[in-house]
């Protein structure tokens, strides 16, 4: 692997530099200066002014950083709209200063061109300008919607006295996003597009004890909303993948759909998959029958063993989100892998781990009947930690997050471990094979890496300090190439 | 029955009421005591038919505005003043409505609550809105309302298509596979009817639409189509009378599944009708406080005050009258401009169905839809179609 103490690309590196050191000293700031409008045609509009840090002790391999940029915040989450009308790309950021949209233009360098602040984004008795926090953030890129999940921890709430929801934002015209509305939802840490954007499923965080939640649940599984309507959504008062940890009702952290349409949701008690639109066999209900965002049809999944001898009874089964590979690949089945992030934020040498599972053995209803007595698991086929690799970290916050996968690269982020680009070409041997980690330094604000984007060509990072890195991955991208990047909703 | 829309127009001479809450309120409640004594006045005004048909539900509408308007004297007023009603009779005529309205805006009211005739609402809507005026319309049809797009007013009831949407919600709950939607023909049965398949078809149900001749239904034939379909969920559009027959028909024929009816068959006549057969039969109707268990205080007050129960219009115009009042509070002020601003966004505002919020559109954003069950012989509440936190 080709190693770099530094961030490579010089000329990157000098625009870089360049960019933050006109920003008077804005780089290491908490928040971005003040905004202002200008004329740039080179993306397309006006563009506001942004603030970029160059990650001059960055240590990577394989990967080249191109730009960084700040927006209104650090984020937990991207996304990314195509426009006919402009014939480019914009980015969509969500984190706890709100709401921020680039113009990619030029996708090397996005351009700042609007935001809605979480001050803008404040209700009636909030106590904070904090938005809490969209990871997993979704878009209708059609209607050309942008969906900001709130969690109840956001705007000084805690999970029992916050409002949970999400605020539709309409970003037909990026330059000025509106607030169509905010939904009160009993449910808010992450939310994903169903059947092309006409539901809108909820999940998480744990049981917050307030109306609308069962008692007996230690967290909050998948709530439904009709959003046909956005004027007039409205969420079923019927939650969906209840009993998913052996039998219990539990947190549901994320759903993402695969390239099959079926809908994934994880979360603590493992990997459930369900069919949400046409007719199919429903191995719990053993009868044909229509699927539909507010009663879908199940398909397989379940968990896997603990694989961290100090982990918790909570954290060994927190998957916190998942890729079903649609494709074949080695000897393993078309649509047998499933890639699971398990989240433990612990030590970095105990930290929570990128696993691979095999889907065989779950189809026929195994996980929805599983109990602690008589618990179902799937087959662990392996599991892979950046701990004692290449440019890791010793210390800080590690845990495996949010990823994407080309073709056999998944890009994941780790917290403190940065970005890290995996060959799973083997998947019972995932190897490293590219990193990009920034430690704190002068000038430098450090990186806790969110999630990670493949995004035509590029990787874009959200980082929870950074903002948004753009990098480029210089290592040989195995397996065929995505054309599209499926992760949260496919509808792209 | 009860039919929005089909109300014939009375002609009326132009009777305009000038009533204090605070003069009808020293016995309604307690509430209040210990409050600041109100200082100075503001007038808002009231819109319903005083005679004609409609009267009986005129006056329900005037009692709960005056019943909101005597509490909130009781707590104090206003911005520390006391809240009068001028209340108009508008008939339910278009002409009737809007002379109406011209006298109500003549008197400089703060704002307008009520309407129930939808002729009459829509035109007195353009009127008061004329000038700014807020008007929140209460127990009219608001579709042409909302279609009107006129910036100051706010309907309080949902639109057709809100109908159609708790319609298709409910039936999610009941996981159907093959939907049969029947109706009378009429135009407004057509138009739900229409509203309901395409939903359906977008999730994927099978769905047969079939429609009877408005007089003289043959309701054996259309319960032998939905035997012939298979269909486990029928939701009638059309009148009340042969909906309670067409239940009872398709009971006759071994039919099993669901039967949910519109709103037009909140009624006696539907009940009647079916007989036995419209037990657990369920129906999509606008709230009223005899169905909703967090109104049964207020109804028990209401009683208290006016010697008898409340309908759904003083229902609706007492919370017209409360969000109205709200608004001015949030605004600090009366100006019209200012009020309407905050009838968007009201704050800790709740009605007897929850939050109260309207769309960028002015229609509620939040319907006041229920989803009602025929148990023992007689309406009972099976769901509020709400989960919003006031729920």
């Amino acid at each position: 692997m080709k190693t770099k103490s530094l961030m490579a690309g010089a000329a990157a590196l000098a625009t870089a530099v360049l960019l933050q050191l006109s920003g008077a000293g804005a780089a290491f700031a908490d928040t971005p200066s003040d905004s202002s409008p200008s004329d740039n045609s080179a993306h397309g509009g006006p563009i506001l002014d942004d603030v970029h840090n160059a990650p001059t002790t960055a240590v990577a391999g394989n990967v080249t950083f191109i730009d960084n940029v700040r927006g209104v915040s650090g984020y937990s989450a991207l996304n990314f709209i195509h426009y006919d009308k402009y014939g480019y790309d914009f980015m969509f950021a969500n984190g706890t200063g709100g709401l921020a949209v680039w113009s990619l233009k030029d996708p090397e360098h996005p351009a700042l061109i609007s935001k809605i602040t979480a001050a803008e984004l404040r209700l009636p008795g909030d106590t904070q300008d904090r938005f809490w926090e969209g990871e997993n953030m979704t878009v209708d890129p059609k209607r050309k919607l942008v969906f900001l999940t709130r969690d109840p921890r956001g705007f000084g709430g805690t999970v029992k006295t916050g409002q949970s929801g999400v605020y539709i934002v309409d970003v037909k015209n990026p330059w000025k996003p509106e607030t169509v509305i905010f939904h009160p939802v009993p449910a808010g840490h992450t939310a994903t597009c169903i059947n092309d954007c006409k539901y809108l499923w909820s999940v998480g965080p744990a049981n917050t004890g307030t109306p609308g939640q069962d008692p007996s649940w230690n967290g909050v599984p998948v709530r439904v909303t009709d959003i046909h309507d956005i004027k007039h959504p409205y969420t079923f008062d019927r939650a969906v993948d209840l009993g998913r940890h052996d039998g219990v009702t539990d947190y549901v952290h994320s759903v993402d759909v695969d390239k099959n349409g079926i809908a994934w949701a994880s979360g603590e008690g493992g990997v459930r998959g369900y069919w949400t639109e046409g007719n199919h066999y429903d191995p719990v209900q053993k009868r044909n029958r229509v699927a539909t965002a507010y009663d879908p049809v199940p398909y397989a999944g379940g968990t896997v063993v603990a694989t961290n001898p100090a982990g918790t009874d909570f954290f060994d089964y927190f998957d916190h989100n998942a890729y079903r590979n649609t494709e074949k690949l080695g000897s393993f089945d078309k649509g047998e892998l499933l890639y699971i992030t398990n989240e433990n934020i612990t030590t970095c040498s105990k930290a929570g781990e990128f696993k691979i599972a095999s889907l065989k053995g779950s189809y026929d209803g195994e996980g929805w009947r599983s109990t602690p007595e008589n618990p179902f698991r799937l087959e662990l086929i392996s599991h892979w930690s950046p701990w004692g690799k290449e440019g890791s970290a010793t210390s800080g916050s590690c845990s495996a997050h949010w990823f994407t996968v080309n073709g056999n690269i998944v890009a994941q982020a780790w917290y403190g471990q940065g970005t890290r680009f995996i060959d799973v070409s083997d998947p019972r041997n995932p190897t490293q094979v590219g990193y990009f980690r920034v430690p704190s330094g002068q000038g430098v604000t450090g990186g806790s890496a969110s999630a990670v984007y493949w995004h035509d060509g590029l990787v874009y990072v959200a980082d929870y300090n950074r903002g948004v890195d753009v990098l480029r991955f210089d290592g040989k991208l195995a397996g065929e190439p995505d054309k599209k990047i499926c992760w949260n909703s496919c509808d792209k | 029955m009860r039919r929005r829309g089909a109300v014939r127009a009375v002609a009326l001479g132009a009777t305009a009421l000038v009533v204090s809450g605070l003069l009808g309120a020293c016995s309604a409640s307690d509430e209040g005591r210990g409050a600041p004594r109100p200082q100075g006045e503001m007038t808002f005004g009231v819109l319903a038919p005083l005679s004609g048909e409609m009267a009986e539900r005129g006056q329900d509408l005037v009692d709960g505005a005056q019943l909101a308007a005597a509490e909130i004297n009781d707590q104090g007023g206003v911005l520390g003043r006391q809240v009068r009603l001028a209340v108009e009779d508008g008939g339910c005529a278009s002409a009737t409505g809007e002379q109406a309205a011209t006298r109500l805006a003549a008197t400089s009211v703060v704002g307008v609550v009520g309407g129930l005739c939808e002729d009459a609402a829509v035109t007195a809507a353009k009127a008061v809105a004329a000038d700014g005026t807020p008007f929140l319309v209460s127990s009219a049809r608001p579709d042409r309302l909302v279609g009107a797009g006129l910036p100051s007013v706010f309907p309080m009831e949902g639109t057709v298509y809100q109908e159609a949407l708790a319609a298709v919600h409910w039936m999610g709950y009941r996981s159907p596979q093959r939907v049969a939607v029947l109706g009378d023909g009429s135009p407004a049965s057509q138009r739900l009817s229409s509203l309901v398949t395409d939903r359906v078809k977008v999730d994927g149900l099978k769905v047969s639409r079939r429609s009877a001749a408005a007089k003289g239904p043959d309701l054996a034939e259309l319960a032998r189509t939905v035997t012939g379909f298979k269909a486990d969920f029928v939701y009638w559009t059309g009148a009340a009378e042969p909906g309670g027959r067409l239940v009872s028909a398709l009971r006759q024929v071994g039919y099993t599944g669901y039967f949910m009816a519109s709103s037009e068959s909140d009624s006696p006549e539907f009940l009647q009708a079916a007989g036995g057969a419209a037990e657990d039969a369920f129906l999509t109707t606008s709230a009223g406080p005899r169905l909703l268990p967090t109104a049964a205080d207020w109804a028990a007050r209401f009683k208290d005050r006016y010697r008898r129960d409340p309908g759904r219009d003083a229902m609706q115009a007492y919370d017209a009258l409360r969000a109205l009042a709200q608004a001015v509070r949030q605004a600090g002020d009366t100006a019209r401009s200012k009020v309407v601003d905050n009838l968007p966004q009201l704050e800790d505002f709740t009605t007897f169905t929850g939050t109260l919020r309207f769309a960028a559109d002015h229609s509620l954003a939040y319907d006041n839809y229920v989803i009602a069950q025929v148990r023992g012989g007689t309406f009972t509440l099976a769901s509020k179609l709400r989960t919003d936190p006031a729920e």
